[in-house]
This record gives structure tokens, C-alpha cells and sequence, in this order.
């Protein structure tokens, strides 16, 4: 079947509404495909939206959500409950230094790794690199934490190497609080690192080899070329990237930090997210615990779209 | 072209809705017993003039239950109970067919409950529900009892009203029963099941005696460090070491029942918000400044404290029974011995004022959910397990199988005690009997099921003690207050663990303790500890 022009004889486009029918017929096919999609995203993503209302009620799963009660203060109950816990200010201190010092630290690891295995000329060597560099993400954080635990032990291998250039050891490092953020950004960064590089290393692979050769003509040497050509082809991944890594700010997950926390170092380690695993999932405070996420979804919404703009106005790069 | 192009995404789309739709693999299990009517193995009830309950007359009934997956049975070999041939034999002898769904833990069980659809029978830990039973009545996860029991489980009902001690356990703060519960016979000595265990190898070669007092303890620790040469003398893991004080064994030494809620004649008293609270803070600090206490007791595990016991670099832990057997079998050398060490006293003689003590219920309580149809036969099939024959198979399992008559008493067999398959006997028991569910346990079978003398011996040594004059039965709050209490509880809790860790190893001076106090009192605890009075007061009917 020939291509059904969408412009009428006249060289005016048709009124949308046929154009749409019309681009529909043509490629139902297309459409179909869609409606998995859509539906995936209508069900699992936007309808249970409307279940964070159990954050201003005082759910009871025998009640539902619509036969609950509505909590106090207007339904802000619980998050004044929260604001008023007397550990906030920790809590959300904690939450954004560790979330921060793994921005800092964390995210130029993997594009300086990117870059590094991008200057190495042996196929093998590079392949190889990269696959073990990638092997920490599959290892179950359980099993990562416990392997943390017995290397920063008074006779654990790290500390033993720090010993060497004068540490004191004379203790377990998960005892110290001021420990705690390097122990857990550090081990984050190894078991990362490799996985995220493999986008970058993606987006190397796409620079054209024309602009490479273009520098060098102009006399560029390695160096120059890098900063030149490389990374402001790079530029638009890592700008997306960090927009991203901005938007879960406030998320940091509660698994490696309860795998890690003790009472020594509650002041450093409690996050947001582990105080709240203690009173809603634990207790079942349902309510309780939906306020808070949906206090954190907040904070990130607000820093994204604040990152993006950012990022529009000085770089003209942004994700919308 | 595009017709079969069309044709297989619309066929893509059916399938991924199809796998969507089926399934949803969770620990789904099923099971259907038989519903015999008769025979000579399925016995009636031996009740006083109630008509014949088992085999239930109305054939075919199957009920719902859900409960958390069991550890102990998977050393024997199963997975699920619905391979359990304890768990088969009560629903052929009863007459009623189970379909049991196994969920992994309290959290996982909380959220089947909330999805709505609840099944006949939950199975629980007593305490795991936040709100306690008047809340899950609330939600409509028990129904009320208290009338129905009389007619509908007359086994139970006989069980419970023969002392008041059961009684009062199970009623609620409305006066109510809402579970068949698992009981301790009063004076069960094996309700002390946690402890402090030393080396008795080491005592020897030191030539002291089992200390009672606390000083002879910390003589003992001493001797252990400087005459031996032992690391670490007195081990603790960080899931185990707060209970030292929370059971009472150490507080007990400075006249704390415990460190944390207790009551005293009726009135509601939290042990870390006590002054003597601190007499035991000071204690375990000077342990610490010692080395005689593990610096790592917030962080070590307890497979690695075990090793450190085993391999000889501690004497002493606090740990559970089970752990005698676990950790002797292990080194199995003829010399490694432990011994349970009574409750710590102040002065030579005196017997204990408190200890780790479970409740007289068994922590399994089973109830019965408002979306239950035959509540009739839902209260038969758990009131099997209290009459003659269902007290045998819950303790004992299968006779023939698990359990034969020897002199008239009822003994282990082979299967069991020398297992062919190398399992032990504490999995065989819950696999063949139904130890895990609510029923009441026998002091004979409990004799047997510890093979080591030095068990029963620490049985006896931990139980020495009068914690019942100090436990609070009913822990359960108010409803109008749960949320209040939540909200103060959480964090208090966590002030008081981060304060003791820093008390003990020296971090926070203890002239500061008065500040502690201070800054408890300004977070709430006045509070908590009114409501909590309330709700004791609730409980206990006034």
C-alpha cells in the first residue's frame, strides 16, 4: 500500500484529528505495540498514585483506603509526626551527606574509568578489564556488606593496609561513626564503578573519529584532544546522568544501611529511609511510612526540575 | 504482510497479559488431607459429655491458614508443612483439610494480611501484629472467642480454666479471647531457655565453682584473662548482648527486674529510665575498661562469637540453649563443656529477683479471621491439638513412627533421636509433631529432647529465679493511644540503645547519666510510661 499523503491536495495540512485517524490506520501495527506500554505504565506506575492519599489518613488495610479515617491536623498528621521526631534534623543531615559525598565522589569515578579504558589500545586487555570491573554489581549486597564487615575488622585486610601507613586499628572501623560515610561511599564506588561505565564507554564509542582526526590535524596532543573533543561529546550523557542521580537525592536505600548500622554509629548512619523501615514496615505503620516517601518524592520532584533548569540556562543542555 | 505483522503483536500482547494475569510466585502451597470418616486411628475426643467432634461431620471441609515459612523444618528435610507428616496426621485425624500458604516473615505476613483477603486461620507469633489482638480485631483479623469456646473447642476451654494464670494471659484488655494459644505448663522449667553459659572446662583449670553472685562472676572473668590468657572472656553478638539486660540475668545482680518495661504490684516502670539502670551501665563499662567484655559487641555475629567460645578465645556467652548442643557437638573433643550459669545475684544465696522468662504462652497463637465461614470448624481443628490424642501428636508426632510406648512412657524412636539422614532431633519433632502451632507442651517430651545433661542442668540454673512477680502478660497498648505511643517509642528506643552502647564502651561518661535521664524525660517518656499504665491498667481490668 502506498504512503497515504497527509497534506491535502491543496498543500495545507489536514485538520489533526485526520491526520490522526489516518496515521493510525497506516500503522496500527505501531499502536499495538504500544498498548503494553501504556497499559504497564497505567497500572504499575500512575494508578497506584493515588494510593499515596493513605499518607493523610490513618490507614487500616481492613477499612481501605477510603473507609480510614483521616489523620490529624488536616491529614498532615504524620508529617508533622516526622518533622517533630527528635531525630529529623539527623536523619535528614545524614541522608544528604551520604547522598552527597556519593554525587561527589561516585560520579566522576566511572567517567574518568570511561575515559581510561577508552585510551587502551589492546582489545583484550580492555575487554577483560571491563568485565571484571562490572562482576562487583552482581554480588548480592547481603553478601557485600558481610564482606565489608570482616575487612574493616581489627584483623580485616583494609585495615590491616592502613596500619601500614599509620592508622591505629585497634578496632572495628563499623564501630566509628566518623567512619561510616567513607566505608559506605568507598564500597558503593567498587561495586559500581564498572557497571556505570559501561554507558559512557557506550557514548565514547559514538564520537565521531572525524573530530579526533580534525584536532589532531590542529595540532592537539592526547591531553588536549580529551578535553576537547571527548568530553564535550560526553557532555550531553553526563549531564542527563546527573540530573538523574539529583532526582534520588533523598532516596538513599535502606538495605546497605541497615546491613551496616549499629547502636556506635546510629548518629552518622541513620538515614531517612532506615528510621522509617523501623516505624512503618516493622511496626506496620502504613501511613506513617507513605507520608514520608511521599515527603521525599517531593524533594526530588523540586530538585529535578530545578537541575534541569539549571542546566538549560548554563549549558543549554538539559532532559526537557 | 502487515496482516501477520498486525497478527503477532496482538498475540504479544495476549501472551504478556496471560503471564501477567497467572501467578504471582509467592510461597503459594497447597495441600488437601484426606476426609476420612472413619477408622480406627482418627480417635474422638475424650472431652466429658460433648458429643463425638473428630472426625468432623461435615465432609469436605477445607480451611485456609496462613503462616510463616519454618526454619527448623527445613533441617528436616521439607520445605513447607504441607509435606509435614504431623501437619498431614492432624488433618486426617480431625477431619478437616488445611490449604496453608507460607509467607517468609512477619513484615511479608503483615502484607498478605493487608491485601484485603484474609484467609480462615493466621498463625503467628503472638506479638506481631502492632496494635496487639484488640487491633487485629479492629482490622478483622480475629474474631472474639470467649463465648464460643465452651461449645465450639470444649478441649481448650477445659485447658485455659484450670488455672488463672492461662486465663488471665490470654483475655484482653475488653475482657476477650481472641486466640487458641500455645502454653507452657506453669512451671515449666524449660520457659528459661536463654542464659549465661561458661566453659566449664576453663572453671576448672582455674579451679572456681559456677559463680552466682556478680562479683564471683567478674572473678571469674578475671581469672579467665590473667591466669589463662583468654582474648576476650566474656563474648557477646550484637543481636543477643541488649538482652542481657532486657531478660533481667544481669540486671537482677543491682535489683533491676529488667531494662525495660516491668511492673511492680501495678504500676508500670521502664528498667532504663530507673536510677539502677545506671549500677549496670557502670558494671558492663568496667568489664569493657577491663578488656574482660568484647569490645565488638555491637557489631560481632553470633556464628562468630560461637567460634570464639568454640575455638577457645572466650568463656562465656549469653546465648540460648540449643546452643549448648550446637556448640558441644561441634568440637566434640570430650573436654569442651558449658555450663548455665543462674541469674546473677548480689549476695551468695540469694535467689535471683528476675530472669529471661517466656510468658506461659508459647509465642504461636493461631486466630480465627472475620472472613471465616465454618467457624465451627475452624475452632475444632485447633482445639484438636488439646485433647488427649492431639496433645500426643503435638508433642510427640506418630505413634509407631515418631514415638512408640516403652515402660508406658512415651519415647523418641530411632527415626528421631539417630536419625538416618543426619537430622537432628529439635527439626524431626516440629516435622513429625506440630510443635510450631498452638497446643500445649508436654514436660516429658521436652525432657527428651535435649540430649546433653548440660541442658537440662541449665534449664534448671536459668529458671531459678521470681521474674513472675515482675512481667507484664498483656503488652498491648490502647487503640486510642497507638499512634501516640509509636510515634514516642521510636525514637526513645533509639536514644536508649545509641546511650547504652555509648555508656558501656566509655564514649559518654556515666556522670553523665542524669543528663540521659533529663533529655529522656524531654522527649516524652513521662508520657509513654502513662500510657503504658493505662493500657496495664486496661489489661488487668481495673
Amino acid at each position: 500500500m502506498s504512503k497515504q499523503i497527509l497534506y491535502a491536495p491543496l498543500g495545507r495540512p489536514l485538520p489533526i484529528w485526520q491526520r490522526v485517524t489516518r496515521d493510525f490506520r497506516q500503522y496500527a501495527g505501531a499502536y499495538v505495540m504500544l498498548i503494553p506500554v501504556l497499559a504497564f505504565y497505567f497500572l504499575f506506575c500512575y494508578k497506584p498514585m493515588f494510593g499515596a492519599l493513605i499518607a493523610f489518613k490513618n490507614f487500616s488495610p481492613r477499612q481501605g483506603i477510603w473507609g480510614s479515617a483521616w489523620a490529624s491536623s488536616y491529614g498532615f498528621g504524620h508529617f508533622l509526626s516526622f518533622f517533630r521526631s527528635y531525630f529529623f534534623g539527623r536523619l535528614l543531615r545524614n541522608t544528604i551527606v551520604i547522598s552527597f559525598a556519593g554525587i561527589i565522589l561516585g560520579f566522576p569515578v566511572p567517567i574518568i574509568f570511561a575515559l581510561m579504558i577508552n585510551e587502551v589500545k589492546n582489545r583484550t586487555f580492555k575487554k577483560s578489564v571491563q568485565t571484571i570491573s562490572y562482576m562487583p554489581h552482581f554480588i548480592s549486597l547481603v553478601v557485600v556488606c558481610a564482606m565489608i564487615r570482616l575487612f574493616v575488622a581489627e584483623d580485616g585486610f583494609i585495615t590491616q593496609i592502613m596500619k601500614i601507613f599509620g592508622y591505629p586499628g585497634t578496632q572495628n572501623m563499623l564501630n566509628i561513626p566518623g567512619a561510616f560515610v567513607p566505608i559506605y561511599v568507598l564500597s558503593g564506588i567498587w561495586q559500581n564503578t564498572g557497571w556505570n561505565c559501561i554507558i559512557y564507554l557506550a557514548a565514547l564509542a559514538a564520537i565521531d573519529v572525524e573530530l579526533y582526526e580534525a584536532a589532531r590535524i590542529d595540532g592537539a596532543n592526547r591531553w588536549k584532544q580529551t578535553l576537547h573533543v571527548t568530553l564535550p561529546g560526553l557532555a550531553g550523557t553526563i549531564v542527563l546522568l546527573l540530573i538523574l542521580r539529583i532526582g534520588q537525592l533523598m532516596s538513599v536505600g535502606h538495605e546497605k544501611i541497615i546491613l551496616l548500622y549499629n547502636d556506635f554509629i546510629m548518629e552518622r548512619a541513620d538515614v531517612i529511609s532506615s528510621y522509617v523501615f523501623r516505624r512503618g514496615l516493622v511496626n506496620g505503620d502504613w501511613s506513617f511510612s507513605t507520608a514520608v516517601g511521599l515527603f521525599n518524592s517531593a524533594i526530588n520532584f523540586t530538585l529535578v526540575v530545578l537541575a534541569n533548569k539549571l542546566s538549560n540556562k548554563t549549558s543549554g543542555m538539559g532532559i526537557w | 504482510m502487515k496482516r501477520q505483522w498486525v497478527f503477532l503483536t496482538l498475540l504479544l500482547v495476549l501472551a504478556l497479559l496471560i503471564a501477567g494475569c497467572a501467578g504471582s510466585g509467592t510461597t503459594q502451597v497447597t495441600t488437601t488431607g484426606t476426609t476420612k470418616a472413619t477408622t480406627g486411628t482418627t480417635a474422638t475426643t475424650t472431652a466429658t459429655a460433648a458429643p463425638a467432634l473428630y472426625p468432623w461431620h461435615e465432609p469436605g471441609v477445607v480451611l485456609t491458614l496462613v503462616r510463616n515459612t519454618d526454619v527448623d523444618i527445613t533441617r528436616a528435610g521439607i520445605t513447607t508443612y504441607a509435606d509435614a507428616p504431623g501437619f498431614k496426621a492432624w488433618q486426617e485425624q480431625t477431619g478437616i483439610s488445611i490449604n496453608i500458604t507460607e509467607t517468609a516473615d512477619d513484615t511479608a505476613l503483615k502484607l498478605y494480611l493487608a491485601s484485603g483477603d484474609l484467609p480462615d486461620i493466621i498463625v503467628a507469633t503472638r506479638t506481631f501484629y502492632t496494635g496487639g489482638q484488640l487491633k487485629m480485631a479492629e482490622d478483622g483479623l480475629a474474631i472474639p472467642l470467649t463465648d464460643q469456646l465452651a461449645d465450639l473447642a470444649p478441649d481448650f476451654w477445659q485447658f485455659i480454666n484450670a488455672d488463672s494464670i492461662y486465663y488471665d494471659s490470654l483475655k484482653q484488655a475488653d475482657g476477650e479471647i481472641y486466640c487458641f494459644q500455645g502454653f507452657f505448663l506453669k512451671d515449666s522449667p524449660y520457659r528459661s531457655w536463654r542464659g549465661m553459659m561458661i566453659r566449664q572446662d576453663f572453671l576448672d583449670k582455674v579451679s572456681l565453682s559456677p559463680p552466682t553472685t556478680i562479683d564471683d562472676f567478674t572473678a571469674v572473668l578475671r581469672a579467665f584473662k590473667n591466669t589463662l590468657g583468654i582474648e576476650i572472656p566474656l563474648i557477646a553478638f550484637s543481636s543477643n548482648f541488649p538482652r542481657m539486660l532486657s531478660d533481667g540475668n544481669l540486671t537482677a545482680a543491682f535489683g533491676l527486674p529488667t531494662s525495660i518495661g516491668y511492673q511492680v504490684d501495678g504500676t508500670y516502670h521502664f528498667g532504663a529510665y530507673e536510677p539502677a539502670y545506671k549500677d549496670a551501665l557502670t558494671y558492663l563499662n568496667m568489664l569493657y575498661n577491663e578488656g574482660l567484655l568484647d569490645k565488638n559487641f555491637a557489631v560481632t555475629d553470633e556464628p562468630t562469637a560461637q567460634s570464639s567460645v568454640m575455638e577457645g578465645k572466650s568463656g562465656a556467652i549469653y546465648a540460648a540453649a540449643s546452643r549448648i548442643l550446637n556448640m558441644t557437638s561441634a568440637v566434640n573433643d570430650g573436654v569442651f563443656k558449658l555450663t548455665g550459669l543462674p541469674p546473677f545475684t548480689k549476695n551468695k544465696g540469694d535467689v535471683a529477683i528476675s530472669g529471661m522468662t517466656d510468658p506461659v504462652m508459647v509465642s504461636t497463637a493461631s486466630w480465627i479471621s472475620e472472613d471465616c465461614k465454618n467457624v465451627p470448624a475452624a475452632c475444632a481443628f485447633l482445639n484438636y491439638l488439646y485433647t488427649d490424642e492431639g496433645n500426643m501428636l503435638y508433642n510427640f508426632g506418630i505413634e509407631g513412627e515418631s514415638y512408640t510406648y516403652v515402660n508406658g512412657k512415651p519415647t523418641f524412636t530411632e527415626l528421631m533421636t539417630k536419625n538416618p539422614d543426619g537430622y537432628s532431633l529439635d527439626p524431626m519433632i516440629r516435622k513429625y509433631g506440630i510443635l510450631n502451632f498452638s497446643g500445649v507442651q508436654d514436660l516429658a517430651m521436652s525432657a527428651q529432647r535435649f540430649p546433653l545433661q548440660e541442658q537440662i542442668h541449665a534449664y534448671a540454673a536459668w529458671s531459678s529465679h521470681t521474674a513472675d512477680k515482675y512481667t507484664i502478660i498483656n503488652n498491648a497498648i490502647l487503640a486510642q493511644y497507638i499512634n501516640e505511643e509509636a510515634t514516642l517509642w521510636t525514637d526513645i528506643d533509639t536514644y536508649i540503645n545509641e546511650m547504652r552502647a555509648k555508656f558501656i564502651s566509655g564514649q559518654e561518661p556515666l556522670s553523665n547519666f542524669d543528663a540521659y535521664l533529663t533529655t529522656l524525660k524531654t522527649m516524652g517518656m513521662d508520657r509513654l510510661i502513662e500510657i503504658r499504665q493505662l493500657s496495664l491498667d486496661a489489661a488487668r481490668g481495673k
